[in-house]
């Protein structure tokens, strides 16, 4: 195989990537973050940083939102719970940096889980304005 | 970290990432706009050349009939001349 074939294989699978993420639909992965912060973020937030009453119970409702959301297969209440979910993520990063910082690199995961929801977001309302 | 604390947090990392994601769904929406806006100009350039074939065809096939039109009357004036020579041979005849 030629290095030009080779270069052009590269870039045809790095176009497939790039559209998956960005067009494929992505329920899985809003489970996967209301999952997180219905369970992983309360438990962590309040071994590493106490009990935060009110942002821990925001955290869970708005969780259990994003999968009534999506058990309710309705575009817009999952692009709402979404959002929810993605400053959710961000009020988690906002409430380690002004506390403890993020001193291990494990940390650094709120960051990635930050962007995650942010993609999903973008990704549905990607498919709400072709829809309409 | 007290309850006004996390309170303030809270509400301050909302509106900011509300900030964030306005900034960005008004984005996908101009792109969305611009290549709805692309597929419909494609759409009018499409039709706009089918337009043009159509009329180039029908000037072809317009010039075609004048030209056999042309021909035909020419055929017509012969035949009524002959025709008339016929008519007066006829009547030549039977006067004989």
């Amino acid at each position: 195989m030629s290095i030009q074939n080779l270069k052009k294989e590269a870039t045809r699978k790095i176009k497939h990537l790039i559209d998956v993420f960005r067009y494929s639909d992505s329920q899985p992965t809003e489970i996967t973050l209301a999952l997180v912060n219905l369970i992983l973020a309360p438990i962590a937030t309040f071994i590493e940083l106490g009990p935060l009453l009110f942002y821990q119970f925001a955290l869970i409702v708005s969780s259990i939102f994003q999968l009534y959301c999506i058990a309710s297969a309705d575009l817009k209440c999952r692009i709402r719970a979404s959002f929810l979910t993605f400053s959710f993520f961000i009020t988690t990063l906002m409430m380690y940096v002004f506390t403890i910082g993020l001193p291990t690199p494990s940390h650094w995961g709120w960051c990635v889980l930050s962007f995650s929801a942010f993609s999903s977001l973008k990704r549905l309302k990607t498919e709400d304005l072709h829809r309409s | 970290m007290n309850n006004i604390e996390q309170f303030l947090i809270t509400i301050t990392a909302i509106a900011g990432s509300a900030g964030l994601w306005k900034f960005f769904e008004s984005r996908l929406k101009i792109k969305s706009e611009q290549r709805r806006e692309e597929m419909q100009q494609n759409d009018g350039i499409q039709y706009r050349e089918d337009l043009k074939d159509r009329v180039e065809k029908m000037s072809l096939a317009l010039e075609e009939a004048n030209k056999k039109i042309l021909e035909l009357t020419q055929k017509v004036a012969e035949l009524e001349t002959e025709n008339r020579y016929l008519h007066r041979e006829v009547d030549i005849l039977k006067r004989r």
